[in-house]
């Protein structure tokens, strides 16, 4: 159900769905796992069963006999995210996300507290191999969380760091993480022009989600036009090192009702500061209802409180599993909720 | 519209979008685990709360919170209130 769908023209709607798909990167063969059925598929693009049928026989990539269709679930979220038809979920989920977007810039930096728990299990069908006298005791490892990096503060953590790199558990149970953190934000802009102009380059893009892996190979996707935050954030960091900047990606989370993962640039300008330069937050903005018009500007240089750092550079995933002899993206359970300030 | 109204009306669409089908929403069910929905229903549940209350905006922030039917209701009470 939609509040948003009602009294759209259905003429121009199929018009906008076709557009969307004309202009849609398909995951290529290789990273493309067509699993979401023609049901999923309708969950997703809230087109109706009719268009959906014209999709498909405009070019939808898709696998199975008509009728009873496997897609993938990143060309879904990608087609319906540019659709412009309103009512689609990605579409309704981003722009409810990103409702903070239109706020006064003051509620970007000012200090925030969170609980953020995320529990991993095992992504095989049965779960992890069930123990043997050799067999292998399946592991855990996640992200520190780390505020501090944009000037926030670790309140609590379970487990424990124990001064290691990573979060780390073992047995077949499956892993928990949770965390209070006090996040904080700054309005910081970039200084260099030389910076400015790189970051720039991707003001034209069209921001996408696609499978992690694919990311990590910027070259096969930043010249299509889209631009996912891992590729852009690697790329970003090769071009900033080779004008002679020192920078670093980051892996990280915004903080909220969707479970999104997010990946951004770190660079020292040519005042000594480090920027945080997020080009895709600044895309991320064209899907908000209405934006501050300071918004994009913010992205090159400043820390959001909505954003929680991790340990991790961009192409390093936040959560790993080991079980069975082999290594496995763990299923994630992320929640986030606002957590009581100290002494209030 | 009073403080029950509200609680009552509320039970009622949360039971109605119950992605787990239709049924009866009690006061202290949690809207995730006890009855299915996932952020993406809660979106569309604060979505349509905003057009049945004629409610401002939900924060996001404060959808994060709600955990129980009886969470939903005092928000919606809270911003009926602060209308009037």
């Amino acid at each position: 159900m939609s509040v948003l769908s009602a009294g759209t023209d259905p003429a121009l709607l199929r018009e906008r769905w076709l557009a969307a798909l004309e202009e849609l990167f398909p995951v290529p063969e290789g990273y493309r796992e067509e699993v979401v059925d023609r049901r999923g598929a309708l969950d997703i693009l809230r087109c109706g069963d009719g268009l959906l049928e014209e999709l498909v026989a405009a070019g939808l990539p898709c696998s199975g006999p008509s009728g009873a269709e496997w897609f993938d679930r990143y060309d879904l979220f990608n087609l319906a995210l540019h659709s412009g038809s309103g009512a689609s979920a990605p579409e309704t989920g981003i722009r409810f996300a990103l409702r903070w977007m239109g706020r006064d810039p003051s509620t970007w930096f000012d200090e925030r507290h969170w609980d953020l728990s995320v529990a991993l299990s095992c992504p095989l069908p049965d779960g992890c191999p069930a123990g043997k006298g050799d067999a292998e005791e399946p592991s855990w490892r996640a992200a520190l969380p780390l505020p501090e990096a944009f000037g926030g503060r670790l309140l609590e953590l379970e487990p424990p760091q124990d001064g290691q790199d990573a979060l780390r558990g073992s047995g077949p149970d499956g892993f928990t993480m949770t965390a209070r953190v006090a996040t904080r934000g700054e309005r910081r802009e970039l200084r260099s022009p030389v910076l400015r102009d790189i970051v720039g380059e991707y003001d034209r893009s069209r921001w996408v989600k696609l499978p992690v892996e694919l990311q990590a190979r910027p070259e096969l996707v930043l010249p299509h036009g889209v631009a996912p935050c891992i590729s852009v954030s690697l790329d970003l960091a090769a071009r900033c090192r080779d004008a002679g900047f020192e920078a670093r990606t980051r892996r990280g989370w915004i903080l909220g009702m969707l479970d999104l993962a997010h990946s951004w640039l770190e660079v020292v300008d040519s005042d000594g500061r480090v920027k945080a330069v997020d080009p895709v937050f600044g895309l991320l903005s064209g899907h908000a209802d209405a934006p501050h018009p300071d918004f994009r500007r913010a992205c090159s240089g400043s820390f959001f409180n909505r954003l929680l750092p991790s340990s991790h550079e961009a192409d390093q995933p936040l959560f790993r599993h080991r079980c069975g002899g082999a290594e496995h993206a763990p299923a994630t359970r992320t929640t986030v909720r606002t957590a009581p300030r100290e002494g209030a | 519209m009073n403080n029950e109204e509200i609680l009552t009306n509320v039970r009622r669409i949360i039971g109605e979008m119950c992605p787990l089908g239709a049924r009866e929403a009690g006061p202290d069910e949690r809207i995730m685990e006890d009855l299915g929905y996932d952020s993406m229903a809660v979106v569309e549940l604060a979505l349509v709360l905003e057009a049945e209350f004629e409610l401002e905006p939900i924060e996001e922030e404060q959808a994060i919170d709600l955990v129980t039917v009886r969470d939903v209701a005092e928000l919606v009470e809270h911003m009926v209130s602060a209308r009037a």
